[in-house]
């Protein structure tokens, strides 16, 4: 099965793309949307700040595309950032998927957020099949999203933010599931097979 | 809540991770890749390799294990030794390291952290810090711990974090390869210094030292790494004994 993933700067790919191999995915990278319609889903990686990574999506042709992907979608860290309506981060314009700002830690310890934490599931959904209903996960960021409606699991950091997000067929992540040990391939295996429905 | 990190350090020379002291008597311990998993599955949060090939060539076979290593490792994985500018660091990091961190290169020229930052990120650039006692006040040391600076080594760390170092990876040079403990009054002061993660290192010699560098010394981390390559404490042996102590890992 093909997995689209999105190439654009910002983004250190190699650990997601061998665990998408790792999981039996042909993995398409790619900034070309021609290429990435042929995908059964697409993952939006996202390493790096939001404004540089915004300005680079925009001069690819992508920045109006993304929100109209009709197959499972899933955002990680930054990806999973711009789904939102805007970051303070720059500050930068977000895509709008879902309607949270994302913003700085307020109370965090220390910053930036970077570790292992804990995931508490909050709604049931197909990407945590076989999970525990808490486990941990590898974080790397400065900025948050709120909790609302759309939230599949939280952590606390200083105060409680989204963790997942879903809202039809786009998911978010906040954690690197790619670095997250077993559980993190489980939860891209999962994803793997949303797509393949 | 964020849980304390264990970190195994790996030396590696020519593409193998070696083990021996100040460069002498060098003994070849295996694979890094295979030694990354082994300690991905004994519960290692996050590894740290370090080139210590003097050579070009060294350095070549070493951005080739970095590829392998990322390839496999699913967690997080920190590259340093010889990194001296920012095509070092991109070559690193397009390898699929995670973080690089930098040491002598940033002392001799501190705008290459900020350099770094700005292009990669602040959360990828780790500045590693080597520091020695010296009356009463800790001095940073160069060129593996052989060559000593101007700077006192809290002041280095809040300069270095101001620049934009996303992390510190503080080694107790006096304390290195001696098993006798982390040292708590340098770890303390810098993690009470800084506002970023602070990555305690050298001196881990049993379970209690890793209790006190986390409680006493306020840690984010601690590395080690004679003590997990002999096989005397596995990290999840470590993590189990601070569960008890109530410390937050993931286990």
């Amino acid at each position: 099965m093909k997995v689209g993933l999105i190439a654009y700067r910002g983004g250190n790919v190699h650990s997601i793309r061998s665990a998408l191999e790792e999981l039996g995915a042909e993995v398409v990278y790619s900034d070309q949307i021609k290429e990435l319609e042929k995908c059964a889903g697409i993952i939006f990686p996202g390493v790096g700040a939001a404004p540089v990574a915004v300005q680079d999506l925009k001069s690819r042709g992508l920045w109006e595309w993304l929100p109209t992907v009709q197959r499972p979608f899933l955002g990680i860290c930054l990806g999973m950032q711009l789904l939102g309506l805007s970051s303070e981060e720059g500050p930068a314009p977000g895509l709008g998927i879902f309607p949270y700002e994302v913003k700085a830690f307020q109370r965090a310890p220390r910053l930036p957020h970077i570790g292992w934490n804990l995931v508490r599931l909050t709604q049931p959904d197909p990407l945590w099949e076989g999970l525990p209903p808490a486990f941990h996960a590898y974080f790397v960021h400065s900025y948050r999203a709120e909790v609302g409606s759309y939230t599949l699991a939280q952590t606390e950091y200083g105060e409680v933010f989204s963790a997942a997000v879903r809202k039809d067929f786009f998911w978010g992540v906040q954690f690197h599931p790619e670095k997250s040990s077993q559980q993190g391939m489980r939860i891209l295996q999962n994803f793997l097979r949303v797509c393949l429905l | 809540m964020l849980t304390r990190r264990i970190i195994p350090c790996l030396d590696v020379h020519e593409g193998r991770v070696v083990k021996g002291t100040q460069f002498l008597n060098l003994r070849d311990m295996g694979d890094p890749v295979e030694l990354g998993l082994a300690y991905e599955e004994k519960g290692a949060d996050e590894l740290v390799y370090l080139d210590i090939s003097a050579s070009a060539e060294g350095r070549r076979t070493f951005t080739q294990a970095v590829e392998k290593i990322a390839a496999k490792l699913r967690i997080p994985f920190t590259v340093g030794g010889g990194v001296r500018t920012i095509e070092d660091v991109r070559r690193l990091l397009e390898a699929g390291a995670d973080k690089v961190s930098l040491n002598t290169a940033a002392v001799e020229n501190p705008s290459l952290i900020e350099e770094a930052a700005d292009l990669f990120g602040r959360q990828c650039i780790v500045l590693a810090v080597d520091a020695k006692e010296e009356g009463g006040t800790y001095r940073v040391y160069i060129r593996g711990g052989r060559e000593p600076t101007p700077w006192e080594a809290i002041t280095w760390c809040k300069e270095g974090v101001r620049r934009g170092a996303g992390e510190i990876l503080l080694t107790a040079i006096g304390r290195d390869g001696t098993r006798d403990g982390f040292d708590i009054s340098l770890t303390r002061q810098v993690a009470e210094a800084v506002s970023v993660p602070v990555i305690a290192s050298g001196g881990a010699g049993n379970l209690h030292h890793f209790l006190e560098v986390f409680t006493e010394g306020k840690a984010d981390a601690a590395l080690a790494a004679g003590l997990f390559h002999e096989g005397i404490l596995t990290p999840y042996e470590v993590k189990s004994f601070l569960f008890r102590h109530g410390i937050p890992v993931r286990l």
